[in-house]
């Protein structure tokens, strides 16, 4: 164990591990409520129920917003490592 | 005379390296893509080009730290990258014969370790750089991404899936073109560089540029338009195998591999510990199917993929030392051995292609 504590650098392993699953699982999660606030809203518009439709395109709007945000914040990383 | 000779075969292997990279890595980038029909097989291929080329220019940081702490510095001449250099290449074409995904960086440090044995002998080789800096990450990669993927999937579906097919479906493939293009620049990024690393290398031991000397531009464009070009061309044997041997799937569990494959490659780099691109994306497309499904996955074709990455380094070794082998029996500084050698393997490359082209031969990857 400690042999190889000594030949992996373990603080880096261990934030690689939880960095790559939060923003993993963050991509898929806004990306999720923007196809869901996309789909709602366009139902609820076919229905005339302008209100939701609004709010779910709101989501939908925050949703892509956040995605982009990640995709700009992954380019930066890589032109700037 | 023979090292300038010596000079130009190095630099025009070290091409032929990343031409095969990128055709070999084109799968990592498009295989969902085209699989899901989120973009036609030749868009798809040319987006990633395009985005391959680009990302080459974007960071020359990493481009001269090729196998450094696992490589002895003082090991590596030339004709150690040129015998490494054929290792890898010869594992790229083998894989992509038998359509298997494979890791370039894998092969390129296995025939280095494997050269570098062979001229200096143990010595010349840090095991725990090895194993802490290679082994161990590529054992860590696939599980990881299949993890991230399985349970992005699983949000995906807890999210839309009671929705409408056919729009959810569109707004996925929309989502694939962004997770593609992100991953083709950071492939670009990563692997046009350890061309020029070993460019670089090959020039500073030549004596034609100085360790301190900018990275010429001729280095840096032609790197970037071989890994290009390789992208074009396009690996379709392992595309097949990446789109549509492992999963059937749809462009829900496309983007979900593809996401948190790109978002795994790149939180890992950026926590200084850099992860296959094709472990990621085949642990990744192996999550987002067996979260929906365990059986969606067929896992004899996973089977050969975890045995081709297991058989990577140490067959890419062997090669390179045996290349290493061939090229001393006619004397280390003579350029006779490295231009028999490219003689053979441009022989041995054509009459693979040829038979591949003509549909014999080799086991497919399938279940």
């Amino acid at each position: 164990m400690i042999l190889v504590a000594k030949i992996i650098d373990t603080q880096a392993a261990w934030q690689a591990v939880w960095t790559a699953t939060v923003a993993g699982i963050a991509v898929s999660l806004v990306f999720a409520l923007a196809v869901f606030g996309g789909t709602r809203s366009a139902d609820l518009r076919r229905d005339s129920r302008h209100v939701p439709a609004l709010a779910f395109a709101a989501l939908a709007v925050l949703g892509v917003g956040a995605t982009l945000g990640a995709v700009v914040y992954a380019i930066t990383l890589i032109t700037t490592k | 005379m023979a090292a300038d000779i010596i000079l130009v075969i190095v630099v025009i292997t070290a091409l032929a390296f990343d031409f095969t990279n990128g055709f070999h890595d084109t799968a990592n980038v498009v295989a969902t893509s085209i699989s899901t029909r989120a973009m036609p097989p030749r868009v798809a291929v040319g987006f990633a080009a395009i985005l391959n080329f680009v990302g080459a220019f974007l960071s020359l940081k990493v481009a001269a730290t090729i196998a450094t702490d696992i490589v002895d510095a003082g090991a590596i001449t030339q004709t150690v990258v040129f015998a490494g250099l054929i290792g890898a290449i010869a594992w790229n074409l083998a894989t992509w014969y038998f359509g298997l995904p494979s890791s370039s960086s894998h092969a390129l440090i296995g025939g280095l370790v494997g050269a570098a044995f062979a001229a200096q002998g143990s010595a010349a080789i840090n095991g725990d750089g090895l194993l802490g800096k290679v082994v161990l990450p590529a054992l860590m990669a696939p599980p990881l991404a299949f993890v991230v993927a399985g349970v992005g999937i699983v949000i995906v579906y807890a999210v839309v899936g009671r929705q409408k097919p056919g729009p959810v479906n569109r707004s996925y493939r929309h989502g694939q073109i962004l997770s593609s293009g992100l991953l083709a620049l950071s492939h670009g990024t990563n692997d046009a560089q350890k061309t020029m690393g070993i460019i670089s290398l090959a020039l500073v031991a030549h004596g034609t540029i100085n360790p301190d000397h900018f990275l010429p531009d001729w280095v840096v464009v032609s790197s970037a338009t071989a890994i290009a070009l390789g992208t074009y061309t396009g690996g379709w044997r392992i595309i097949r195998t990446m789109g549509s041997r492992i999963i059937k799937m749809d462009p829900a569990q496309g983007f979900a591999a593809q996401g948190a494959g790109a978002s795994v490659i790149l939180a890992a780099s950026h926590a200084g510990y850099p992860l296959s691109t094709t472990h990621v994306i085949s642990g990744a497309v192996m999550g987002a199917g067996a979260a929906k499904r365990f059986s969606a996955v067929r896992w004899g074709v996973a089977g050969n993929i975890a045995m081709a990455w297991v058989l990577t380094i140490p067959a890419a070794a062997i090669i390179g030392g045996v290349v290493y082998g061939v090229i001393s029996l006619f004397g280390a500084s003579s350029a006779v051995g490295p231009v028999v050698v490219s003689l053979l393997i441009i022989a041995a490359s054509a009459a693979l292609f040829l038979r591949r082209a003509q549909g014999r031969g080799g086991i497919e990857a399938t279940a």
